[in-house]
């Protein structure tokens, strides 16, 4: 059986979908067999970040709705064996699909998949419940600002109120030279503020952008700073237990980091 | 107070006799309805299961708008437990006992069986009182010890909160809150009476949230984004930078919101 992780923020545009795709494709790299799932309907783009789109026929809804079968609507990647893409759909409301219909969902991926991985839609509505109903884990991602830190806190609180304890944390966009300087929020704060396990940390990169808009997810670019962080994140979702990657070739901030990494609280 | 009571018309104020629905003596009756209504909505649950009592400036009212009254506010699961009389002669508060269930089951003048049925706990029965009659009871004397913050109804009870409370949660408790956590930014907590939070206090605190101006806000890292005790209201600074080092109490002192050092000797003076 394996494990159905939900990727989330509530606060839009901080990388749920990035990051999903990176995590996958990273699990795969590995060795895994992962299906990323799409919940953002009637906005989907994680199809868009692996270059899958012209592939879609069957979507979310048409399995929930029994319209095809999973295995019909389940794109296989033009890279990994592994990795396939259960994809939103574009025409259709959040409300298409009901809690109930993703717990089986999920069930059925499970049984499968080595992993699950759900990109959550930004906001706490329909959407978002959908999205968690059928995770056993989650994943928070957020900036280091301070609405993407208040946003993760709320939807940490939706998440335990929803059982879904213990919460990690990957904290995206942190720029090393601001966070120096005291222009930017560090890990320090997030971590009080957010009380929860810190997953990773990835750095600003201008990679992001380019793979993002070839469809190239980071984690195949080894010059990618921000592809060797996703890599580190998902090593450490398979159980492997990896230091947080040096960011700006200071010991300092390395030598903090790694006192986060593993910081447990409550 | 004058002030507060013109502009809000309606207060929920707790008093030496208990909780008390203040309203303002020019109001009409069909306002009161509406805004009370109001009020009650914007308490929500809060104050269920309190005892109130009613005061219209010594207004009488006749006895279907009083059991109008009553059905509005146990709709909001209040018990309405009579009204004040403000004497004008005096400051000395009269208090019309209208529970009818305490005299009309039969209980009479007897004084044990009125206890056992009473979900009143400070006014002291007098025997002798009259079948059917309105009790009156006046102001405690000043000889006898009284209770430490005025309202035993709100405060006597605490409830422990061991988790963060996070952005859009909220803790609403008619008694004392005290938290083993941090209260993150967007949280709000809201007590009857005091509130103490070991920990960081980042977001709302609502303190006496029924007009108990002696109700404190303690915190072992004091730095909200509004903090309200009664009917006072206040919010942090706009730039200021750097955060306590030290537990800090919040206290109404002559009409404002002061902040200092927490002592804990210093919350010692009986009586």
């Amino acid at each position: 059986m394996g494990e159905v992780i939900v990727i989330t923020s509530g606060k839009g545009g901080v990388g749920k979908t990035t990051t999903t795709a990176n995590i996958g494709t990273a699990l795969a790299v590995l060795g895994h067999k992962v299906a990323l799932v799409d919940t953002d309907i009637g906005l989907r783009n994680l199809d868009v970040v692996l270059g899958l789109e012209n592939r879609i026929v069957y979507d979310i809804v048409d399995v929930t709705s029994g319209h095809c079968r999973l295995k019909q609507a389940l794109i296989k990647d033009k890279r990994f064996e592994g990795l396939f893409l259960l994809p939103a759909a574009q025409t259709k409301e959040k409300t298409a699909v009901n809690p109930q219909q993703m717990i089986a969902l999920c069930q059925d991926l499970k049984k499968e998949f080595d992993y699950c991985i759900i990109d959550c839609p930004a906001g706490i509505e329909q959407g978002f419940k959908n999205a968690i109903a059928g995770a056993e884990k989650a994943v928070v991602v957020t900036t280091p600002e301070v609405s993407a830190v208040r946003d993760a806190d709320r939807i940490i609180g939706l998440l335990e109120a929803a059982e879904l304890r213990e919460p990690k944390l990957v904290v995206n966009r942190i720029r090393p030279e601001m966070v120096k300087k005291g222009d930017m929020m560090d890990i320090d704060d997030m971590i009080d503020i957010l009380a929860v396990d810190l997953l990773g940390v990835v750095p600003e990169d201008e990679t992001i952008v380019v793979s993002t808009n070839r469809g190239e997810p980071a984690v195949l670019d080894s010059e990618s700073k921000a592809g060797a962080a996703y890599r580190n994140i998902a090593r450490r979702i398979a159980g492997e237990d990896v230091p947080l990657m040096n960011l700006d070739g200071e010991e300092g901030l390395m030598e903090r980091l790694k006192r986060f990494f593993g910081f447990r609280r409550g | 107070m004058a002030k507060n009571l013109e502009h809000h018309r309606i207060v929920f104020k707790g008093t030496k006799n208990g909780l008390t629905v203040k309203i303002h003596p020019d109001l009409e009756y069909e306002d009161v309805k509406d805004k009370l209504f109001d009020k009650l909505k914007l308490y929500d649950r809060f104050l269920s299961g309190a005892d109130v009592l009613l005061d219209w400036g010594g207004k009488e009212l006749a006895v279907e708008r009083m059991d109008e009254l009553q059905q509005l506010l146990s709709a909001a699961g209040l018990n309405l437990k009579g009204t004040v009389k403000s004497s004008p002669s005096s400051l000395h508060l009269q208090e019309e006992n209208l529970m009818k269930d305490i005299q009309s089951e039969g209980a009479g003048p007897d004084q044990n069986s009125k206890s056992a049925v009473s979900p009143e706990r400070r006014t002291p029965a007098k025997a002798g009182d009259p079948p059917r009659s309105l009790k009156v009871v006046s102001e405690p004397e000043p000889d006898k010890p009284r209770e430490p913050n005025g309202h035993p109804e709100v405060s006597e009870h605490t409830i422990l909160i061991q988790r963060t409370i996070r952005s859009g949660q909220t803790i609403h408790y008619p008694g004392n809150i005290v938290v083993l956590g941090d209260v993150n930014p967007g949280a709000e907590i809201v007590a009857g009476g005091n509130i103490i939070v070991m920990g960081n206090l980042r977001g709302i605190a609502h303190a006496g949230a029924t007009g108990d101006e002696n109700a404190v806000v303690t915190a072992f890292r004091l730095q909200p984004s509004q903090l309200r005790i009664a009917d006072h209201f206040t919010r942090a600074p706009d730039n200021e930078s750097g955060s306590p080092d030290q537990p800090e109490v919040a206290r109404v002192r002559d009409g404002t919101v002061i902040i200092e050092k927490y002592q804990p000797v210093e919350r010692q003076p009986k009586k």
